[in-house]
């Protein structure tokens, strides 16, 4: 026999009588929390179950909350895949969105629980492109898009900027740094302008000194994750304590990564009085334009995510004149 | 003239050459076919799917449900071999001139 010389139960029991940290209670928590707004607990069990959650001294005492919960990974993993696939139009989504699921669910790391930053941006991009390939195939013009899916609201808005100037198709990270080998004379901006455009020091400096001593420096700088899928386009997700915090660096930040571009490129409007004005409410978005010489240089568009975060989709068009 | 495809588009095209294929298939073929220089995510591929299924070098195979999951296959239609082929004679051509002309250079690659 190979059984353990100890009673069967003393590994368990030893790992659930462990403590707890401030952090495993947190992620019950936001598990439970999960659970609710899926539909599985009632208002009265989730406050009941936080209650012990919160309060939980250990192991076992966390895993009692959740006993009777499905197995988090997927739930939640899959959960969050499905918002980012609400960015697809609902016709495509009819069709496709449960073979992408699989695929993204077959393909994702045995531990994760979100997606990366990258196949975040990945899944956008792509949204945008569908959106892009189905309009066009309606034969619209881009001016007729742009109005449709700005009445579309928060996710027609972040489409809408980018079908506004995505026109050629825009190329996926991998398709853009093949097309730039093919064609180096290709009308993409210089490198070192690039470079710049992801030089997010200066524009968090700016931000933190507006946004005072509760977001600093060091904390914005931590919490900023930039990603650049492809040359005309960065996306940029800033982490803030609460939604409010979030909201307000919404503004501190966008604008001063507008101003930063501003000065560089110089153009006519100042969208810096656009994000002044309006308060990003979370969970709505806000977009403008930056125009230059008649034409639109770049178009971004921000949103507030209720857990408070902020994302600042900036596009930058290939063709910076007016054509 | 049409234009050149796009690296990925190609690759999935080759991809599919082998036969109908699903979307999580396609993605590790086409990895493994660009020698893991090309790792293609979920949007991407399925952005570029959806092109090469409104141009018409792409089509619907079949559904399978494996372990509770919808599996979509694709296959290559005839026009889409005839692009594959003519891009696939492209690039061997340009990759010949190359070869050449390195030779002519007496460079060591």
């Amino acid at each position: 026999m190979t059984s353990p010389p100890q009673p069967p139960q003393t590994g368990t029991a030893m790992r659930d009588d462990l403590r707890v940290s401030e952090a495993d209670r947190d992620r019950a928590a936001a598990l439970l929390g999960d659970h609710f707004a899926a539909g599985r607990l009632t208002h009265r069990e989730l406050d009941d179950r936080l209650g012990a959650a919160l309060t939980a001294k250990t192991s076992r005492d966390l895993k009692r909350v959740l006993a009777d919960l499905p197995l988090p990974r997927n739930d939640l993993l899959e959960l969050r895949y499905r918002r980012l696939l609400a960015l697809y139009p609902a016709s495509y989504r009819h069709v496709h969105q449960d073979e992408i699921l699989a695929v993204l669910m077959t393909a994702a790391p045995a531990d994760s629980v979100r997606p990366t930053v990258a196949e975040a941006a990945d899944l956008i991009i792509g949204a945008i492109r569908v959106r892009y390939q189905l309009l066009r195939r309606a034969g619209l013009s881009w001016r007729r898009a742009v109005a449709l899916t700005l009445a579309g609201g928060l996710l027609g808005v972040l489409a809408g900027t980018v079908i506004a100037l995505a026109s050629p198709p825009l190329p996926t990270g991998a398709e853009a740094i093949m097309l730039r080998a093919a064609n180096p004379t290709l009308d993409y901006a210089r490198l070192s302008d690039t470079l710049d455009f992801m030089d997010l020091r200066v524009p968090l400096a700016r931000a933190a000194t507006r946004l005072g001593p509760q977001l600093p420096l060091p904390y914005l700088e931590a919490h900023t994750e930039a990603i650049m899928p492809t040359r005309d386009i960065v996306v940029f997700r800033v982490q803030a304590p609460s939604p409010i915090l979030a909201s307000r660096a919404a503004a501190a930040v966008g604008q001063s990564y507008i101003a930063f571009l501003n000065r560089r490129w110089r153009p006519q409007t100042d969208p810096a009085q656009v994000l002044d004005r309006a308060r990003i409410v979370p969970g709505e978005s806000l977009a403008g334009e930056i125009a230059r010489d008649g034409g639109v240089a770049a178009a971004f568009s921000v949103m507030v995510a209720a857990s408070g975060s902020l994302v600042l989709v900036l596009i930058r068009p290939r063709r910076l004149s007016t054509s | 003239m049409t234009d050149a495809l796009r690296e990925p588009s190609f690759l999935i095209l080759t991809a599919l050459a082998a036969g109908a294929q699903h979307g999580y298939g396609i993605m590790t073929d086409v990895t493994d076919i660009s020698g893991g220089r090309v790792r293609l995510r979920a949007g991407s591929l399925y952005a570029a799917l959806n092109r090469l299924t409104v141009e018409g070098l792409v089509e619907f195979d079949r559904e399978e449900i494996v372990d509770g999951r919808l599996r979509r296959y694709y296959r290559l239609t005839p026009p889409g071999a005839q692009r594959l082929k003519a891009e696939a004679d492209r690039m061997s051509q340009t990759a010949t001139v190359a070869r050449h002309r390195l030779k002519l250079l007496g460079s060591p690659a």
